[in-house]
């Protein structure tokens, strides 16, 4: 049994409390999956691509351990210095290390949704050092002082009202101004200067290239290649599984990611490192958190090829109408309700049942990790550990005593049907869930089971 | 044992079967002329595409630009233009650029199928100009135009030390109720003269 | 042939009609068609709870009263979807459990792919909104699910197109799930009916009259929520359609 978890039930409730939000937030997701269809649809070879990119991931993951060697060796001969981080904790204790070496004061930092994992900003923070989130949506939920509710679209769940009373308060604009226009240039400026003032930069990996020791860094904004040219540190955060083998992988890769997860056919910027910028430092800190662990548990290791597109949040209809924030993780939506629960099922138990099982995530997955299979299975494992709500497991055991003798089953079946017949008001009242916003059905008079046999099976037969 | 240690010891544990590397050998979208697809894909991506015609003289069409006319400090690396009057040789600390309204520079690869430019730093001594740049303008030779990203990543040199990227259309971003703004960091407009 | 009709446990209890319209429809094209006695569940309510051992007597059952005939139909692709892909862990090494999986068909499927039904005698002029069940889309690949790249195809669309006068609607979302989902429906309440609504305006501004669908599950809860919302679109199960049934007054 569970002292602290994160109730998903009870937090989409709430989010659905609020029903013209709620539909506006369902629309803004919708809006993205129908961009992907659009750009996904105009090439023939896409089920071939996300094939090859399951089956490049498939390989890497299995030999993992040889291709991080492989490139740990290649970016070291670049000029990188490679770190191994095996939880959160050593992960911020090593970036600290090297600011400190280099005594930076203020840090910029382009998405990375490992070092939210990580929570390295508070981390950071404690010890003296500015961190300025330069996405522009992380830069908005980190004024609101609140988590990303999605991996990709930071801010999908604000409207643009807030962000101006946000932008009014924190960088001066004017009171009521919702215009995106004039509230992103206002950032644009207010981020310029924290880039020119900064001392490192720190991004996310999309990429990381055994065979040439390179990474590669995708965005729209060109945050992340502003952050790590001006300064002249660059610390690189990467998860054990963004490796692939070659560069030529890319071309598999880069035309799936942008796709999946915004609907444009590549980002504005795809920007590949070999090696530190002259006079320059590049750090690469690669981290474990579970994930080593994670290749090992062969019914979920197939979550380990994810690259953090976001399709499956955009197309799930639970996520679009709860919002990542009832997920309380790091990452949310469908690939979230695997890993958060893989590694702690005390905490997320309720996220794999935060799901309809009706398999679009699997269908827009670019690297196809069978997503709903794996939601199935991890309730299963979840009630082995002991999690599964007392009362679930007592009315399941009850129900397979029930439907597993005919006798039984007719029996309750009969006397549910005459009860609802003789008391409609039985069941359409508020203690019973259903009821709530359903009719139930008309209790018909006849089982199919004794009407067969009155009409077919007198027969003879 | 160091965290290195631990991790590669818990990686090499009970490998799964090893699951085949797959043959990236096939045949791929083409378009019946990549020039025009490219033209059409960074429109798409809100960048402009002119085709220069080989007797035209880019310094002369640059100077006939909107963005040319406003700007107050411009900076070149292209081989196929001189026009600037800041140069990023003459530079020490990036940080200089912070004004740098328009930054011209090469690209060695166009691509069709999503209207990027591939360039390396190689010419260029302060990689931040392409992106602190107020307004953006690459050149692409048409013949260096491919039809899609694996003939790109064909064309790349694997292993050389430094820096490359795909632009593909000026910086953007929606994080505003999924409002399309351009020019969120890096360049405001991106244009491309397709050299013939 | 023999086939072996499985009649999900709900559908013998609160929508006896749907099992006789298929009993019937299979009949008029000539099909010998048994209802074994002692049947109640597949076991999916079960195994969605997570409690995989519960449904694990129903698997065996499924199979002891099944595995003699030719071929097993039933009206719900999620039913059969239980059989072929999640009955591996509780009958996979039975010699039997091989030819069951080839064996088990929905409705749909069935007609189309074994009967190969063709024309059908039938006139049905409404609008018709097909709701597209997950399991019977994206399990059993009845049709092809809006995410994926290639050929649109549905077998239920197929047969519906052959009756005269029936309009299929077209909807804004072909192929979002109706929220059902099993236990989901009660557990999340919330976010159940907030996308039975949604599936339910959708057909509204298409204006649909009557709705199907291949799962009385995915019927139920929307035919809940049309009743409470007092709505005007008839639910049947598309087995009472092709069987000749009307939209009932």
């Amino acid at each position: 049994m569970t002292t602290k978890s994160h109730d998903h039930a009870a937090k989409a409730k709430q989010f659905i409390s609020n029903p013209e939000k709620a539909h506006w937030h369902d629309e803004a997701l919708w809006f993205i999956r129908e961009k992907r269809d659009k750009q996904v649809h105009s090439l023939p070879e896409w089920e071939r691509l996300r094939e090859l990119a399951s089956q490049i991931k498939a390989h890497t993951i299995s030999k993992l351990g040889s291709y991080l060697v492989a490139f740990e060796e290649h970016a070291t001969a670049l000029g990188a210095q490679v770190h191994w981080a095996k939880d959160g904790e050593e992960h911020n204790r090593i970036v600290l290390g090297i600011l400190k070496n280099h005594g930076v004061q203020r840090v910029v930092k382009s998405k990375s949704m490992l070092t939210e994992e990580c929570h390295l900003n508070p981390y950071l923070e404690k010890q003296g050092i500015e961190v300025v989130d330069t996405d522009l949506g992380e830069r908005i939920v980190q004024l609101r002082h609140e988590p990303p509710s999605h991996i990709v679209l930071p801010a999908i769940h604000i409207k643009k009202e807030e962000v101006g009373e946000l932008f009014h308060e924190h960088l001066g604009t004017d009171q009521g101004a919702t215009d995106p226009d004039y509230l992103t240039e206002a950032a644009r400026h207010h981020l310029r200067e924290k880039f020119m003032e900064a001392g490192a930069g720190i991004t996310g990996v999309n990429f990381a290239i055994a065979e040439t020791g390179g990474i590669v860094i995708c965005t729209n904004e060109g945050n992340a290649d502003l952050g790590v040219s001006l300064p002249k540190l660059h610390i690189a955060c990467m998860g054990l599984e963004k490796l692939i083998p070659r560069m030529e992988d890319l071309s598999i890769f880069i035309r799936l990611l942008a796709r999946s997860a915004t609907g444009q056919p590549i980002t504005t910027y795809t920007s590949h490192f070999h090696g530190p910028i002259a006079d320059g430092e590049l750090h690469i800190v690669l981290l474990d958190n579970g994930r080593s662990a994670l290749r090992l548990n062969r019914a979920f290791s197939e979550a380990l090829k994810c690259i953090r597109c976001g399709a499956c949040m955009n197309t799930c209809p639970v996520y679009r109408r709860s919002g990542g924030h009832s997920y309380s993780a790091t990452v949310p939506g469908p690939i979230g309700s695997v890993l958060n629960p893989v590694q702690d099922a005390g905490t997320y138990h309720s996220l794999p049942f935060a799901c309809s099982l009706c398999g679009s995530c699997t269908d827009v997955c670019p690297v196809k990790i069978p997503l709903h299979h794996q939601l199935l299975t991890l309730r299963n494992h979840i009630r082995l550990k002991g999690h599964l709500a007392w009362g679930k497991k007592m009315t399941m055991a009850m129900a397979a005593g029930v439907l597993g003798s005919p006798f039984l089953f007719r029996f309750f079946g009969g006397l549910a049907r005459r009860a609802l017949k003789t008391f409609p008001g039985l069941m359409n009242n508020r203690f019973n869930t259903w009821g709530k916003q359903r009719d139930l059905p008309t209790p018909p008079v006849t089982s199919f089971a004794s009407w067969y046999k009155k009409n077919r099976r007198g027969d003879g037969a | 044992m160091s965290s290195r240690d631990n991790i590669l010891v818990q990686l090499r544990q009970s490998t799964p079967e090893e699951e085949a590397y797959p043959d990236l050998n096939q045949s791929w979208t083409t378009y019946p002329d990549q020039i025009v697809k490219f033209q059409e894909s960074v429109a798409g991506v809100g960048g402009h595409a002119v085709r220069l015609d080989s007797g035209a003289d880019l310094t002369e069409t640059i100077t006939r630009m909107e963005v040319y006319q406003a700007t107050k400090k411009v900076a070149s690396c292209s081989t196929h233009t001189r026009i600037e009057n800041t140069s990023l040789d003459n530079i020490f600390d990036p940080h200089a650029l912070e004004d740098l309204d328009l930054f011209i520079a090469d690209g060695s690869i166009g691509v069709a199928e999503n209207g990027a430019v591939w360039l390396t730093d190689e010419k260029i001594p302060h990689r931040v100009a392409l992106f602190i740049t107020q307004h953006l303008i690459l050149t692409v030779e048409s013949r260096c135009i491919v039809h899609n990203m694996h003939e790109a990543y064909q064309q790349i040199a694997t292993v050389r030390p430094g820096f490359g990227i795909f632009i593909s259309g000026p910086s953007k971003t929606a994080d505003i109720e999924q409002s399309l703004v351009t020019g969120a960091h890096g360049a405001r407009s991106l244009t491309v003269f397709i050299l013939v | 042939m023999s086939v072996g009709l499985f009649i999900p446990c709900y559908i013998d209890q609160f929508y006896p009609d749907v099992g006789i319209a298929t009993l019937e429809l299979l009949e008029q094209f000539g099909v010998k068609v048994d209802f074994p006695e002692g049947q109640t569940c597949c076991g999916q309510p079960m195994t969605n709870a997570g409690c995989v051992d519960d449904a694990r007597r129903l698997a065996h059952r499924f199979l002891h009263l099944f595995k003699a005939y030719d071929y097993v139909v039933a009206p719900s692709a999620s039913c059969v979807a239980m059989v072929r892909h999640h009955y591996e862990s509780h009958l996979g090494n039975h010699p039997d459990y091989e030819s069951l999986k080839v064996k088990t068909y929905e409705l749909c499927e069935f007609l189309v792919e074994v009967l190969k039904v063709e024309t059908l005698d039938l006139s049905f002029p409404h609008r018709v909104g097909l709701h597209e069940s997950c399991h019977g889309l994206r399990e059993l690949r009845m049709g092809q699910s809006s995410e994926l790249v290639g050929t649109a195809f549905s077998k239920s669309r197929q047969l519906l197109e052959l009756i005269d006068g029936l309009q299929i609607t077209t909807l804004k979302r072909p192929d979002e799930c109706c929220g059902f989902g099993g236990t989901f429906a009660v557990n999340q309440e919330a976010v159940s009916c907030m996308m039975g609504l949604d599936r339910v305006a959708d057909h509204e501004h298409a204006d649909t009259q009557v709705l199907t669908a291949t799962d009385m599950s995915c019927l139920m809860h929307l035919d809940g929520l049309i009743r409470r919302q007092k709505k005007p679109i008839h639910v049947m199960h598309i087995a009472q359609i092709l069987a000749g049934r009307k939209p009932a007054e």
